[in-house]
């Protein structure tokens, strides 16, 4: 397959950068025939050298779709069952929950389900930040929700099917990754260990400050390292990706002539799975792929001041990629991917949210309360007739995090439990949404995005 | 100097020695110099800045002693004190060793405990308190105080005994106590820090083409990190470290690093070594003649070197990003040293072919835990053959290196003859030390470590 790369998608980049004030971004698009690549910007702002279509750049979370990709891989070897409880492979397992820990199963690692609140802990710092360490934290972590009765955005499930893949395999994890994935689809550009890293033109993230409209570089360059299955460490250049992406949509099959895994798992892996029981969940999602409508699957990712994309869809054969240096690089992305999406699938991944209700009449006194997780607290009070949320983060991850509570911000209702925030975005206003009522006619959660936030003080479902 | 010329000099030795991308920093009568060409990575094709950060490797021991001096300073560790009070726990594989070794063995090379480097243990497993506690299965190279040979680990343990003195991750340590207080904005002392900046990588020249190869790992294994294997800043940044040495431990920006004392005996020679040594060590500092203080630095496919002459206020520090960089330091300070002093680091060798010498007083095969150097004889030449024990990645391969003769310098020291066809070969130094029965030689001193006589091999 041969990339070619096209001066109006290099225009449409360039200009989408400028007007995001996005420093750098790169981009991989397949059209069910050809790629084409274009790259914009620059990889860091102090340096100031050029973004590249070889450029590392973070790929974050995009990483759980490979790590799904290796644990399917030792399905396919019959290493690992889906259905085994985890403690099964991992009898030393020890969480928060003694229930959760002998019941958790592998799938629910995968599909988001398993409820172990420990979305990030604080950095514990180089030399202890590693994954057996980070695992062994998880000791105390309680649940958001019972295993496989909801399904919550879930970072620790991850880490810890990333530890299940290293002891299954016997290898560590990173190498897991490097023989497994990168060596299989021939990835050239792409590491997952920040070391190497540094053999490559790389990105960092960076910070835009709404109000001098002035960027900064990320004083951090990952997320605590300790977290790299869920997708602190891997980098690597959009064309790169969208080979991996290309192997999905070829159900396996990678465009090297490799199988990555086999056509049924990776089937599988964007069939829908859990939670059972109708309990409340915030997003579609099958095995690391995460379903959005129009049948595209997809995965995001984030980091210190960086914001990735992958989205596939299958039908039209029809794949695209889009990393991004800068926090607010969502709206970059939308940008530049709708109108190839549109073109190729005649549709689009992207949401268009609810909208705040012209004339609601709505009971708003079940919803105050705290709502929270391990990493954030949501304030949600009845003033004046109105709903206000304060939101604050529990411990800080870098400079991303704001440890003070945010001023209380109105909740405009948009029916069915949803309410919008007045945040702006691409995607409109911040949606939030209360769920599972108990007999009172409480939620016991508040949604966000595609996280759960537990009501301090709910009972069991 | 006029930077326009140092700039030329720095890009004539470059070109000359094939190397991808050179940092200096020169520093004479006050004022600072500075010039850097290439690229930072053969790969990407980035080019070099004064900001790029490079690899120091080693140098990065005069950081953990200035580390160590700083808790001296402070009360908190005394050099003369048995490691083990502080480390109740420490252990190399000779148990009077383990009693014995003192913290300022571990730091003026002196300690004799193997362990040169040890297999990368991989990702989350190479720290820096994991390297310590697999010392415990390390041989000695000769009794503590007995020798001095470059010592590794022992630089590792020290680092370790800050960690543990201080109860703070020996990472935060450089950057808290050394590059804040310097004002060193582009030094990275964290793999993953480095990636802010721009960053060099290593290359390894071919010696017959001269083209340069990208190296395929960034750094040595992680848990050296206190020897030298993580740490990466500017020339301009690491001079500044240097001048902070120069003016008795006061930084240019007038932040005291560490005490007039302590900066001072680390630049004077220190333990009363009787046996072999393989170079004159102070705390941290290598000792040349003439008053000057030195240190170099290695890793995969880089090669750097900070010189000083305190006496005078001079200092020079070149960094570059291949193998062969030593041959562009020496081309660059050369000139810069002898134009101020008179003479310069490393004068290059004298060979004395008509030396006389008995060949079997050498002959052998001599070893440390890495390396296993063999010294054979025929028609009353020497030759010398190297092989490595561990793989270091691309930087050592484990086949036996391929004969090189020897030419006599005197004194037992020899020089490999490159031979024709390697324009691009460095000339490797052999000296041989402690003659023992029927005056046969017990070690090989080569890049300042000795290697003791093995005959059952």
């Amino acid at each position: 397959m041969i990339a070619t790369k096209t001066r109006d998608l290099e225009i449409a980049l360039d200009a989408a950068c400028e007007r995001h004030k996005v420093p750098g971004a790169s981009v991989a698009f397949y059209d069910g025939g050809n790629v084409t690549l274009a790259a914009s910007g620059v990889t860091n702002v102090v340096t100031g050298v050029k973004a590249t279509s070889e450029t590392l750049m973070h790929v974050g979370s995009i990483t759980k779709v490979m790590n799904a990709t290796l644990a399917m891989q030792l399905v396919d070897e019959g290493a690992l069952e889906l259905e085994r409880p985890v403690v099964h492979y991992l009898p030393d397992l020890q969480l928060g929950d003694a229930e959760a820990t002998r019941t958790i199963t592998v799938e629910q690692l995968l599909n988001h389900t398993s409820g172990i609140d420990a979305n990030l802990l604080p950095d514990s710092g180089h030399d202890r930040e590693t994954l057996a360490n980070t695992i062994a934290r998880f000791a105390t972590a309680p649940q958001l929700h019972r295993p496989g009765h909801a399904r919550s955005y879930c970072n620790a499930g991850t880490v810890l099917a990333g530890h299940l893949c290293r002891r299954v395999a016997g290898h560590n994890w990173y190498d897991l990754m490097k023989t497994r994935i990168f060596a299989r689809l021939g990835l050239e550009h792409a590491a997952v260990l920040p070391e190497d890293a540094l053999l490559y033109r790389t990105s960092v993230g960076h910070f835009l400050d709404p109000s001098s409209g002035r960027l900064s570089r990320s004083s951090h360059v990952f997320l605590p390292l300790g977290y790299a299955p869920a997708g602190s460490t891997n980098m690597m250049s959009a064309s790169d990706l969208l080979t991996f992406a290309l192997a999905h949509l070829d159900d396996g099959l990678a465009p090297n002539g490799s199988r990555l895994l086999s056509q049924k798992s990776a089937a599988l892996m964007r069939l829908r799975s859990g939670p059972v029981h109708g309990g409340p969940e915030t997003f579609d999602c099958g095995l690391g792929w995460v379903r959005v409508r129009n049948d595209f699957v997809q995965h995001g990712g984030g980091g210190p001041g960086i914001v990735s994309l992958v989205v596939i869809h299958p039908h039209s054969k029809t794949a695209a990629v889009v990393l991004t240096n800068a926090e607010h690089g969502l709206d970059l992305i939308v940008d530049v991917m709708r109108p190839f999406l549109t073109a190729q699938a005649g549709a689009d991944p992207f949401t268009t949210q609810p909208q705040p209700l012209e004339d609601p009449k709505i009971d708003l006194t079940p919803y105050p309360g705290t709502y929270e997780n391990n990493t954030v607290e949501l304030d949600v009070a009845l003033r004046d007739d109105a709903l206000t949320l304060s939101a604050r983060v529990k411990h800080q991850v870098y400079d991303s995090s704001l440890m003070d509570w945010t001023p209380p911000r109105k909740l405009l209702p948009a029916g069915d439990g949803w309410f919008v925030g007045d945040a702006p975005s691409a995607l409109g206003a911040l949606p939030y949404r209360f769920m599972d009522p108990d007999a009172a006619g409480r939620p016991r959660y508040l949604a966000q995005s595609l996280w759960l936030f537990g009501r301090r003080g709910r009972d069991e479902s | 100097m006029n930077d326009n010329r140092l700039q030329r000099a720095v890009e004539e030795a470059r070109e000359r020695h094939r190397v991808p991308g050179v940092s200096v920093a020169f520093y004479a009568d006050g004022a600072v110099s500075l010039a850097c060409c290439g690229v930072t990575n053969v790969g990407s094709g980035v080019d070099m800045t004064a900001d790029t950060i490079m690899h120091i490797g080693s140098i990065t021991k005069l950081f953990n002693a200035t580390l160590l001096m700083q808790l001296v300073d402070e009360g908190k560790v005394s050099l003369e004190r048995p490691v083990v009070e502080y480390l109740p726990e420490f252990r190399v594989g000779d148990p009077e060793a383990t009693r014995t070794v003192t913290v300022e063995q571990l730091v003026n090379h002196t300690s004799g405990i193997g362990g040169n480097l040890l297999p990368d243990a991989g990702h989350d497993e190479e720290t820096i308190a994991r390297t310590v506690s697999r010392f415990a299965g390390v041989p000695q190279i000769h009794a503590p105080g007995a020798a001095r040979s470059y010592c590794n680990a022992g630089t590792v343990v020290a680092g370790f005994l800050c960690q543990r003195i201080e109860g703070k991750s020996w990472y935060d340590l450089v950057e808290d106590r050394i590059f804040r207080p310097l004002d060193m904005n582009h030094a990275a002392v964290l793999p993953e820090d480095a990636l802010l900046h721009r960053a060099s990588v290593g290359h390894f020249v071919d010696p017959v083409s001269g083209v340069p190869r990208r190296t395929t790992h960034a750094f040595l294994p992680l848990g050296f990190a206190p020897a030298g294997s993580t740490a990466m800043m500017s020339a301009q940044d690491l001079l500044t470290f240097v001048r902070a040495h120069m003016a008795n431990g006061t930084g240019p920006n007038g932040t005291r690093l560490l005490s007039a004392d302590s900066a001072a005996r680390m630049r004077r020679t220190s333990g009363d070594v009787d046996g072999p040594v393989c170079f004159d060590g102070g705390i941290g500092w290598l000792l040349l003649g003439g008053d000057l203080v030195h240190h170099g630095g290695g890793g995969p496919g880089v090669l750097s070197w900070a010189v000083a002459h305190p006496e005078s206020g001079t200092a020079a520090v070149v960094l570059t990003n291949a193998d062969k960089g030593f041959a562009v330091a020496k081309d660059v300070m050369r000139p810069f040293f002898e134009s101020r002093l008179g003479y310069a680091p490393f004068p290059p060798p004298k060979p004395a072919p008509e030396t006389q010498f008995d060949p079997s007083l050498y002959v052998g095969d001599y070893e440390n835990c890495s390396v296993i150097h063999t010294i054979e004889a025929r028609d009353e030449r020497l030759f010398w053959s190297a092989q490595a024990k561990a793989q270091f990645y691309d930087s050592s391969p484990l086949e036996k290196s391929a004969e090189k003769p020897l030419i006599p310098l005197g004194n037992d020291y020899f020089l490999t003859e490159t031979p024709a066809g390697e324009p691009y070969a460095t000339a490797v130094s052999i000296g041989f030390a402690a003659p023992g029965e029927r005056g046969r030689m017990e070690y090989v001193i080569q890049n300042f470590r000795l290697h003791r006589r093995n005959d059952a091999r």
